[in-house]
């Protein structure tokens, strides 16, 4: 069984109401991917944290609440100290906090496939571990 | 094969322990080998059954949000799901 952490933007697509129809094919087939292969999907808490930001909490709420298809990883103190190690690595800071949080997720998952946005950050942080593949929506 | 007793609950909750069920389950003699010395094997197995259900739960949601997106745009792109399904490990 494979997992697939999520970063922001993907669930971003998911819940807003002005996604553009491209963004939303892309997700969809992206999940219809990893419904086939029976994965797993982990979305760590501090992703969801910035889902929350605006004005739009509400409707993240109800969204969350009515598909729960995620596992929710909670931000433990194993987690932290995953995190911590792999900014500490990559050189980064407090700033890229959530991106090391989706990453270290993968990783205690005993690797998987990150999916995000901008693949950029997070290709940066997960450098080196073979277990982890970084797909960019 | 061993058989024993297992004790397994609906949901974990405070009043859980008085509603526990007793099934009888059958497990591998190299697995039963490897759990010697276990203090509550039927809270280990309880665990494990929590998160299967919980998996399981998950992949419904899953399905339930797949009809609703073809609902919404359509059936997926079978190209873009092949481009994702070899990406994912």
């Amino acid at each position: 069984m494979s997992t697939i952490v999520f970063d922001c933007e993907p669930l971003n697509t998911l819940i807003r109401q002005e996604s553009k129809l491209s963004e939303l094919k892309k997700v969809q087939a992206l999940l219809v991917a990893a419904s086939a292969q029976d994965a797993d999907l982990v979305v760590p808490a501090a992703v969801i944290a910035e889902l929350y930001r605006g004005t739009h909490a509400a409707g993240v709420d109800t969204w969350l609440n009515r598909h729960r298809a995620w596992l929710i990883q909670d931000t433990t103190r194993e987690l932290a100290r995953v995190v911590g190690k792999l900014l500490d690595s990559a050189g980064r800071g407090s700033e890229d906090h959530v991106d090391g949080c989706v990453v270290a997720s993968a990783i205690v998952a005993g690797g998987g496939t990150i999916v995000t946005g901008d693949s950029r950050d997070i290709s940066t942080i997960a450098a080196g571990n073979a277990a982890l593949t970084v797909v960019s929506l | 094969m061993y058989a024993f007793g297992m004790t397994t609950t609906p949901r974990r909750s405070p009043e859980s322990a008085s509603t526990k069920v007793k099934r009888t389950v059958s497990i591998d003699p190299d697995v039963i080998d490897q759990l010697v010395g276990t203090a509550n094997l039927s809270a280990l197995v309880n665990e494990l059954l929590h998160e299967e259900a919980a998996r399981r739960e998950r992949r419904a949601a899953l399905a339930g949000l797949l009809g609703e997106l073809e609902n919404a745009v359509g059936p997926a792109d079978e190209t873009l799901v092949a481009h994702y399904a070899a990406q994912l490990r």
